[in-house]
């Protein structure tokens, strides 16, 4: 039974967020915040106290990953399990928090009740791989090896004070630029970002600390960019707090004497330790560094326009910097002129499908009724994309402004943007733009809404069940949304990138956006670069430009004198396309051609260390875990397919499985009503056509790649200089302490859990 | 009013009807299994799905609507072997067998449990009707016997069988042959479906069900009530085991199942996740007749089934509805705990 304290806490919750079932996601949310987990009582209490019904609430509580029916850690550790930290050993990662919090069995939980450690499908920080959360801190590079130094750290954290010193807000004619999104923080921006705040606060500097959007180079985050008095942009990548103070005095000087004198002394002492070059080790110089031009050269910046520039939640910058000029620009054109404009611009859906945008609208323009919806497609869940994050993060206002645009032109008055839980920085910021442009009397009145944990509600009727608070399970189409949609009534269900694009087409034409881009699809597609490469982030490019360029020439190619083997684009519902088709453009015809798709454009590079049966099971693993059960080829085909994936991965596939996969994925695709379903098997069927070879080395009991774990062992051959380290680094105790002498393996005892392939100095360990 | 064509007839309907309405009303037959006329159509189950020729698509029949110059291919090969497909796949969720072993194994194909229930309920003139009807002599031919039967009886791994024979023995002395109204039943094909591997704990759900005594040589009554009624109580109109029969379709050909065997009380009924196709036609029917109290679909993908809800006491769950809802249950998953 639940006591006056907690009947008394959920009932404020009630008068919260409300007491009808749309208010349920949003309750349960609230609920499980507070107590950690949902518990059968205090769900039963709920449904006596509102309108929902106990069928309702169980339904939904059991559908949406994200609620718990069971007590949880004070903590919640949660591992990301996206595609590109699954390639880079995110499994072991889960295994060593495991380990070192002495979980096992089924629980999830240590015994002290600290921690819960979870998998979670994709922290959208795919350049920093493999990352993992704790709370809301993300870490990035967490190595198995690291993991006791993460929780240690973690907990460090949680104890000291969080204190930073605030600026006075004299004269500042300079200018810090740091990016505070998900992905920067995780690579350490925030602690820089406090670090800036004090050293100007202490030192009294002239320089106004400023957080700005996301420019999508990963690669160097935590990026610094200095603006000094004259203007002068000078970049710094990989900052750490450290070099902080040596950084800003190198450019600015203390407004005090007093001080002046205390940051002499500060560089002076600097200098006596030898530390004073320091800050030039992350200095890039400008617009002259080779790297970074060729990362950003073949850019085009719509959806991404200004980034790195501006502060991505201040509405008065982003309105002098041409914010609104495309809304504007449409309210002085009539509804079927704005549409006519989008459709002349051949902007087509970036959320995967590839509708044409000003086809859907003007069906939604052209349905009967007064009242019409309009909702901004912000479920992300694709394993390896972070596009829609990253954009939520750092361009709010302008997704606003195109949804203001749609809202003209289709007559809607409500708006949703319904963003996954997962971004909670992104649900921040979009709050508090709406709230600005609320106060800054823009009239559109739009809703945020949180997801809760389910990859199906990016099909739109999912979202729509969702947004109506029940289960995310899609309806068959006819009738789509555009004629039947939230409450009945017509709906527009556009994704995160295609309303960020509007804002440009209105201003520029959509002759300009259509001269980017190919004669079928205009424009450009923002796409998460990430795996096996050396410059990885987000990018924004032509639609066209061949995959190779982008690999190569703005992402650098593979690291490591590693040979590229394949790009994986459009995740789960994607396909793997190899390195002898990576000349073909970039469109949807072309990609869809090789059995991937354009996707919401997730690119994971793979290398030739990785397995291609390893990455179709990875994805089925995914869908199965992801199907909402309604369609029976859905629900047991993609078991099934895992199953016989699995097997195969063990070395126990058998003759005739690769056709029954065949067959199955025929089943799945032709046999299901959702998006979901229809694409589930993209991923086995496109490396079956061009990875067959593959698979039959599995069969005959080969992983060719030395990925799959059952099909491997580790030996240690001649170059061993008996340094030892792998004997401490082997959690298995596989490894005997033989210094000085040849170190050997035994296979009875090693878990392959690689840990002596990446300590080995010598590279004396072999995977065969 | 919408023109389609259905394996080349040109067919004219209301708009709105469905495809499966239109098929029937220019004599094409599509099999249904999730469908039930009082609910609303969900078209999960695929199992009534045709091919949308112009692009390849299977919809369900059952829920997708007509339209407009629609081509529809309805008995092909194609569709027909897609059909075949999504039974395998149900087959392959499936868990729980279709006759109970002993039956399986006798080699008249005697409805032992049936006939053990009417004696443990002391309707013995209708379990010796049950008796009559499918052995024609079973005072020599079961005493002749070697007890098959008994040898497969679950009941014999948890401690010893069922007395089967000893029952009809005294079914035979009591109830002679000529005292019987014989009255044809209408048996359906065989086919079978084996639960595999029955764990121990699976027995213990079973025990539950049963009289747990296991002393020698009690009354009959008592001794049928050690029955574990492991069979399916639907078999004869199950229409999942119908359509399994009509289309050839093999239980293991996309491997062994991965549902563990599950038996739930809800007051007068029972539910086995292992045999149920997640139609959700009882928590449609729940929803209609008893708003916000009747059971629900839990979990998602491959771990839905049905439950009670929270704050909901189990045995009122299928209170006032339980009858629709087994009604409804196209295959042996819901059932009468007392039946």
């Amino acid at each position: 039974m639940i006591d006056d304290a907690v009947r008394k806490k959920i009932l404020k919750l009630v008068e919260q967020h409300g007491r009808t079932r749309r208010s349920l996601i949003p309750l349960l949310q609230a609920i499980q915040d507070k107590y950690n987990y949902l518990s059968p009582e205090v769900l039963a209490y709920l449904s006596e106290i509102t309108d929902i019904t106990p069928t309702e609430i169980t339904s939904v509580a059991t559908f949406y990953h994200r609620f718990r029916l069971s007590p949880a850690g004070r903590h919640s550790i949660k591992v990301c399990i996206g595609t590109a930290c699954h390639v880079k050993g995110a499994e072991r990662v889960y295994e060593a928090f495991r380990k070192h919090l002495h979980i096992c069995g089924d629980n999830d939980t240590d015994s002290r009740g600290l921690f819960t450690v979870e998998k979670v499908a994709c922290l959208g920080c795919c350049m920093l791989a493999p990352a993992v959360q704790i709370d809301d801190v993300v870490y990035g590079w967490v190595e198995p090896s690291r993991v006791d130094g993460v929780v240690h750290d973690f907990l460090a954290s949680r104890k000291a004070a969080a204190g930073a010193g605030s600026s006075k807000g004299e004269t500042a004619n300079g200018e810090a630029r740091i990016c505070l999104c998900s992905s920067c923080a995780a690579s350490g921006a925030g602690s820089v970002y406090d670090e800036l705040r004090r050293c100007s606060a202490d030192f009294d500097l002239p320089v106004k600390p400023l957080e700005v959007g996301c420019d999508g180079i990963s690669y160097r985050s935590p990026m610094l960019r200095i603006k000094d008095r004259d203007g002068h942009i000078f970049n710094y990548a990989c900052v750490t707090p450290d070099s902080v103070s040596a950084i800003m005095l190198h450019h600015f000087s203390p407004r005090s004497l007093l001080k002046k004198a205390a940051a002499g002394f500060n560089r002076l002492a600097a200098g006596l330790l030898g530390d004073d070059s320091g800050i030039w080790r992350h200095r890039i110089i400008g617009s002259r560094d080779v790297e970074d031009n060729a990362f950003l050269a073949s850019q085009i910046r719509i959806a991404t326009e200004h980034c790195g520039e501006i502060d991505p939640v201040n509405l008065d910058l982003y309105i002098n910097n041409h914010g609104f000029e495309g809304l504007n620009k449409a309210l002085t054109m009539s509804a079927d002129e704005v549409i006519s404009e989008i459709d002349k611009s051949g902007l087509r859906g970036r959320g995967g499908g590839g509708f044409p945008t000003g086809k859907k609208w003007r069906s939604v323009a052209d349905a009967a009724g007064d009242v019409k919806y309009l909702v901004c497609n912000a479920d992300e869940g694709d394993p390896g994309a972070f596009m829609d994050r990253m954009l939520l993060e750092s361009f709010p206002f302008r997704i606003l402004e195109g949804m203001m645009v749609a809202a003209h032109a289709v007559g809607a008055k409500k708006a949703f943007v319904y963003v996954r839980e997962e971004y909670p920085l992104a649900v921040k910021r979009i709050r508090k733009a709406v709230a600005d442009c609320v106060k800054a009397g823009y009239k559109l009145q739009v809703e945020v809404v949180e997801g809760a944990g389910a990859f199906v509600c990016g099909e739109e009727t999912a979202l729509l069940a969702a947004l109506d608070g029940r289960r995310g399970t899609p309806e068959l189409r006819p009738p789509y949304p555009s004629e039947c949609g939230y409450d009945g009534m017509p709906t527009l269900i556009n994704n995160v990138e295609t309303f960020a694009i509007i804002p440009w087409i209105m201003r520029h034409g959509a002759e300009a956006f259509a001269g980017h881009g190919t004669t079928v699809s205009g424009g450009t597609k923002t796409f998460a670069l990430a795996g096996k490469i050396l410059r990885g982030g987000l990018i924004e490019v032509p639609i066209g430009m061949s995959l190779r360029r982008i690999v190569e020439d703005i992402g650098g190619g593979v690291p490591e004198g590693r040979r590229l083997k394949a790009v994986q684009v459009g995740g789960p519902s994607g396909g793997c396309v190899p390195e002898s088709h990576c000349d073909l453009p970039v469109d949807y015809e072309s990609l869809s051609a090789t059995g991937a798709i354009m996707g919401s454009g997730g690119m994971v590079v793979l290398d030739d260390t990785d397995c291609m049966v390893d990455i179709a099971r990875y994805f089925l693993a995914f869908t199965a875990l992801e199907s909402c059960g309604k369609c029976t080829c859905c629900r047991v085909g993609t078991m099934k397919m895992l199953e016989l994936l699995e097997n195969i991965c063990k070395g126990k596939g058998r003759d005739g499985d690769l056709e029954k996969l065949e067959e199955l994925a025929m089943l799945v695709k032709t046999g299901s009503i959702c998006g979901l379903g229809r694409t589930a098997p993209n991923p086995v069927l496109s490396t079956l056509k061009f990875f067959r070879d593959e698979y039959e080395a599995h069969l005959n009991g080969k992983c060719p790649a030395g990925r799959c774990r059952e099909l491997i062992t580790y030996t240690i051959t001649d170059r061993c200089i008996g340094c030892s380290q792998c004997a401490r680094a082997c959690g298995a105790g596989a490894i005997a302490f033989t210094p000085w002498k040849k170190h050997r393996i035994d296979q009875d005892k090693c878990e392959k859990c690689n840990a002596c392939y990446d300590v080995c100095p010598e590279h004396a360990v072999r995977i065969e | 009013m919408v023109k389609l064509k259905i394996d080349g007839k040109p067919v004219e309907v209301a708009k709105g009807t469905t495809l499966r309405d239109a098929a029937v009303s220019v004599g094409i037959d599509i099999p249904v299994l999730c469908f039930f006329d009082q609910c609303k159509a969900t078209g999960s189950c695929m199992v009534c799905g045709v091919r949308s020729i112009r692009d390849g698509r299977m919809l369900p029949s059952c829920a997708a609507r007509c339209e407009e110059e629609m081509e529809i291919d309805a008995s092909s090969e194609t569709v027909r072997a897609f059909r075949r497909g999504v039974i395998e796949l149900l087959l392959n969720e499936h868990r729980g067998d279709c006759q109970a072993p002993c039956q399986a194994v006798c080699p008249e194909g005697l409805d032992i449990s049936s006939m053990l229930y009417l004696v443990k309920k002391g309707r013995m003139a209708e379990a010796a009707r049950v008796l009559y009807n499918t052995v024609t002599d079973p005072a020599s031919l079961c005493h002749d016997c070697r007890g098959g039967c008994e040898k497969a009886c679950r009941r014999g791994r948890y401690d010893r069988p069922v007395a089967i024979r000893r029952i009809i023995r005294e079914l035979c002395e009591n109830y002679p042959v000529n005292d019987i109204e014989h009255k044809e039943t209408v048996g359906s094909e065989r086919y079978n479906h084996r639960f595999g591997a029955v764990t121990d704990d699976d027995l213990k759900l079973f025990m539950a069900d049963s009289n747990p005594d296991s002393v020698d040589y009690l009354e009959v009554g008592p001794e049928a009530a050690r029955c574990f009624r492991c069979d399916c109580r639907d078999a004869d109109d199950c229409r999942l085991r119908q359509l399994a029969t009509e289309y050839k379709a093999s239980q293991r050909r996309f491997g062994a199942s991965h549902v563990g065997f599950k038996r739930v009380y809800y007051g007068i009924i029972g539910y086995e996740s292992g045999k149920c196709v997640k139609c959700g036609n009882c928590v449609a029917i729940g929803d209609k007749i008893n708003p916000g109290r009747g059971p629900v679909l839990c979990d998602r993908g491959a771990g839905l089934h049905i439950a009670a809800p929270f704050g909901v006491e189990p045995d009122k769950v299928f209170e006032g509805i339980g009858e629709q809802c087994v009604k409804a249950c196209p295959t042996g998953a819901l059932f009468f705990k007392d039946q």
